[in-house]
């Protein structure tokens, strides 16, 4: 009866059959007042201060590494960009001192050189 | 924005008119850590290992409910209060299971606290179901949900935690007044 929802069709007929009853209502009665009593034996235990640091700590690190932390993705995705752009720059590179393109600015010299030659 | 971000202190301060972002989820877990440390104590007695169990709580809780967690960051303003709720009863029911895995293993580490203690001697799911229905708020229908149990079996569990607490009870009055204290 204590632990029943009041809105419980059972527990409606039980209180009914309670409230007509002496011997079920001292009974119920003295359960109730009993279980008052063993309030105090249940404990609801405490977090210490350390605990609590430790525990914000942990979760962060594993908002982070399971790539839920905002903060944190925002940051890898500015360096996935820099890498990016980055790699951009060294293909670039790569592209303008190839060996393909050493042969077309020499070409592209004699090319220039002659053409100067021609019009002067 | 006049209220801090950092100041949510449980379901009822979650800021309005805005999404819930990571950060949020992670302030609102951060934040409801000593609820989750009574739970986790009272299922496994041990300090060490219980902060233990909030930690890995949390990692199976973000795991499982992944694209949950997703459809919670999109969401709208009015259902943030509902989120946390929701995000509570998992992070509860993610701490069940886990230590009912583990409270076999390491029983015998706190055997001498389950043995002078009356609440710590109840049965593991008896204690739970006390636990939950004398230091929560919980409704009924919650406690189901944490301990995947009938509210039939929820009750029976009540039942047999009140009538062993009731019996230690006396049995410590009795005690005590034999050796003529209170």
């Amino acid at each position: 009866m204590l632990d029943i929802p009041h809105d419980r069709e059972y527990y409606m007929q039980m209180r009914k059959h309670i409230n007509t009853c002496g011997t079920c209502d001292l009974a119920l009665k003295n359960f109730e007042q009993e279980n008052f009593k063993i309030k105090i034996y249940i404990p609801k235990p405490q977090i210490d201060n350390e605990t609590k640091d430790n525990f914000k700590n942990e979760v962060s690190e594993i908002f982070k590494s399971l790539h839920l932390n905002e903060k944190n993705l925002l940051r890898l995705k500015i360096k996935k960009n820099i890498k990016r752009i980055d790699s951009f720059g060294i293909d670039l590179i790569e592209v303008f001192t190839s060996k393909k393109m050493i042969t077309t600015y020499a070409f592209a010299g004699v090319l220039f050189v002659i053409l100067k030659r021609f019009f002067n | 924005m006049a209220r801090s971000r950092m100041n949510l202190q449980g379901t009822n301060d979650w800021p309005l008119s805005k999404k819930m972002k990571s950060i949020e989820l992670q302030k609102f877990i951060q934040n409801i850590s000593a609820e989750l440390y009574s739970f986790a104590f009272i299922l496994i007695p041990d300090d060490l290992q219980a902060s233990q169990l909030m930690i890995d709580s949390v990692s199976v809780f973000l795991i499982q409910n992944k694209p949950l967690v997703d459809l919670w960051k999109k969401s709208s303003d009015v259902d943030l209060v509902q989120h946390s709720e929701n995000v509570k009863r998992h992070l509860y029911k993610a701490m069940y299971e886990l230590s009912k895995k583990r409270y076999n293993q390491l029983r015998l580490s706190f055997k001498n606290m389950e043995d002078s203690s009356g609440f710590f001697s109840l049965n593991f799911d008896d204690k739970a179901a006390l636990f939950l229905q004398e230091r929560t708020d919980f409704p009924l229908e919650l406690i189901q949900f944490i301990l995947d149990k009938t509210e039939g079996e929820i009750l029976a569990h009540l039942y047999s935690a009140r009538i062993f607490m009731v019996n230690f009870k006396n049995h410590v009055s009795n005690h005590n007044e034999g050796l003529g204290i209170g």
